[in-house]
């Protein structure tokens, strides 16, 4: 009986989850005009058209950009602040933690407007490094969540090690705990790069005349709204499934090597 | 491989975390390319002095020198140490050989000589044939043995060894205990083992130190500290040992918790308030007879010998072990026995 009440429920969960790509698919296939479900015939005309508009291009390479730069910045800088969190010990610990991850829970509009305030009195609106830094901004709670956690069940006796046997902090850092923290790292870069990538409010403050691709999707929908739409995140999904299964066998190999009980004796 | 150990000095040296003394007034020297034994139970601040030693741990006052030198205010990765860990602690990500290279590169030795060296360190705890494996690919042991060449390599004059073998079966710890006697009979290093067990301390060691809580009880050679402890707690923790609290007669003559009066020679225990004796030396007379007469309370079978606990008629438990023919006969416990001991194996204790 309950495992029908929980087949049953999982069923809903899952579907819940996975019905808006169901129609998306399909949607984006269409060889219509608009937006019809389900497609009469199918082609790959909206994904055609995708890659010979050039306002999408250029949307896409202004968000590649951003996302690219966002995440080396909040990989860098939550890392670090990471490793001050985790192993320094000192009063303002507990409140600058909840500083590194407040940008997650303030609501977007919130800092949205803030950052718009501030971008104006600087004369940084539509500045792309300034847009970069902000993505960095609502990135860097990803990655100092993530790496402090795994940083936090690293055996710092192989860092010990490293130290005793000749290598300064950094470079036993380097050659110890930074290994340990690559499928971290990795995972929080890709949630970092689509937390820039797909963000749009916090954008649609500051971006001035910038389009970056959610911009622009943004205003295609209050102009007129083709298949084009779906192709691309038909496509959106198809990239994040590749960085999360890239991300899993690393994780995978190194959860390999990290695991406590040896082979058995000869 | 071969280096001239140096010699190690613990001055006075202090170290306290919140209220609680690891370390207290912790002296200690340790000659060259001697292999000393720091043994307590956890808490005793062996492995506290092991730390500050390698630079793990900051300590509060005092000093620590190798070869004369302070080395209280120096890095680490400068102090020249080799060290192993009872959790292996190889790199995951590197393979056998650049595991044991990594000292060498740490100090620039060029690619060819540190290869050439690590093979050579590989070969002396004979795992020269796994030198690509990867450290998940090895058993326990032969991830310590690997270890044990990395923190070789280099040929440091200082080898710390913290319970290496603490996470091994009983039987592959016998085995590496004398290799690793082996090995540093080879190299000549100094080395500082720290460890829990007695056993492993008395096999190892040219000198072993017994701690607790905080401070050194005794140290010497490992018969002396079997031998002579001066300590109820060294009696107690080195080997197995009978204690006795010593009363004395209103007339003067001496008495022992459990036993009465004693006759013989008890002129070296004239200040003692606690004796011991070891089980080996008590003789059981199964055939009655004996000064002392007492009941079997237990016997345990261990092939080569026998080990009886003894209840005298004061109810004080005595051990007592006898070795064993084969074909002779056990006594079973609830049996009638008498026993006699020497006044001059017995060990004055202070509390």
């Amino acid at each position: 009986m309950t495992r029908i009440v929980l087949a049953i429920y999982f069923a809903i969960v899952t579907g819940f989850l996975l019905l808006p790509l169901i129609f998306l698919v399909p949607i984006s296939l269409t060889d219509s005009q608009f937006l019809e479900f389900p497609p009469k015939s199918l082609s790959l005309r909206w994904y055609r058209e995708f890659f010979t508009d050039q306002s999408w291009l250029d949307a896409t390479l202004v968000s590649l950009k951003i996302g690219i730069g966002a995440t080396i910045l909040s990989l860098l800088l939550g890392t670090l602040a990471s490793i001050a969190l985790v192993r320094a010990d000192f009063r303002a610990k507990g409140v600058l933690t909840a500083l590194f991850i407040a940008p997650l829970i303030i609501p977007s509009v919130v800092l949205a407007l803030a950052l718009y305030i501030i971008f104006l009195r600087w004369r940084l609106v539509s500045n792309i490094y300034a847009l970069t830094l902000a993505h960095a901004l609502i990135a860097m709670p990803y990655v100092v969540m993530i790496v402090s956690g795994s940083l936090r069940r690293f055996d710092m006796t192989i860092e010990r090690a490293a130290r005793i046997l000749g290598a300064s902090p950094v470079r036993a850092f380097v050659h110890t705990a930074l290994p340990f923290l690559t499928p971290a790292m990795f995972a929080s870069s890709i949630l970092a790069f689509f937390a820039s990538f797909d963000e749009l409010i916090i954008t649609l403050f500051i971006s001035g005349g910038l389009q970056t691709l959610p911009v622009r999707i943004w205003n295609d929908l209050s102009l007129k709204l083709d298949p084009t739409v779906p192709a691309v995140a038909v496509m959106l999904t198809l990239v994040s499934i590749v960085g999360m299964s890239i991300g899993e066998v690393i994780r995978r190999r190194n959860e390999l090597r990290y695991q406590t009980h040896s082979v058995p004796e000869a | 491989m071969s280096s001239t150990g140096a010699t190690i000095d613990f001055r006075n040296v202090r170290k306290s975390y919140g209220n609680f003394v690891a370390l207290e007034n912790f002296s200690m020297h340790v000659g060259r390319g001697e292999f000393m034994t720091l043994l307590g139970a956890s808490g005793s601040g062996k492995t506290t002095a092991l730390n500050a030693l390698a630079g793990f741990t900051d300590i509060d006052s005092g000093e620590i020198m190798i070869d004369g030198v302070s080395i209280t205010s120096l890095p680490t990765e400068k102090r020249g140490i080799g060290m192993v860990f009872q959790s292996y602690s190889l790199f995951p990500h590197r393979n056998v050989i650049r595991n044991v290279s990594f000292p060498l590169e740490m100090r620039g030795v060029p690619r060819a000589e540190a290869r050439r060296r690590s093979e050579k360190a590989l070969a002396m705890v004979r795992m020269d044939a796994l030198a690509d494996r990867m450290p998940h690919e090895l058993s326990g042991g032969q991830r310590q043995r690997v270890a044990f060449a990395r923190a070789v390599v280099f040929e440091p004059r200082v080898l710390l060894m913290d319970e290496p073998l603490g996470a091994l079966d009983l039987k592959l710890r016998e085995t590496l205990q004398l290799e690793i006697k082996e090995y540093q009979r080879q190299i000549g290093c100094t080395v500082i083992y720290v460890t829990h067990d007695q056993g492993e301390a008395l096999t190892l060691s040219d000198r072993l130190a017994v701690m607790d809580k905080g401070r050194v009880l005794q140290v010497g050679p490992p018969e002396e500290l079997y031998d002579r402890p001066r300590s109820r707690f060294v009696a107690q923790f080195v080997g197995a040992n009978n204690l006795l609290m010593v009363q004395r007669a209103h007339d003067g003559a001496m008495a022992l918790e459990g036993l009465g009066r004693i006759q013989g020679d008890v002129a070296h225990l004239a200040e003692a308030e606690f004796v011991s004796i070891r089980p080996e030396l008590i003789r059981v007379s199964h055939s009655g007879g004996g000064t002392h007469p007492a009941r079997l309370k237990e016997t345990v079978f261990f092939g080569n010998s026998v080990r009886y606990v003894l209840l005298t008629d004061a109810d004080k438990e005595i051990s007592a072990i006898e070795p064993r023919r084969p074909g002779q006969e056990v006594r079973p416990a609830g049996a009638r026995v008498g026993f006699d001991l020497d006044t001059t194996d017995l060990v004055a204790l202070t509390a």
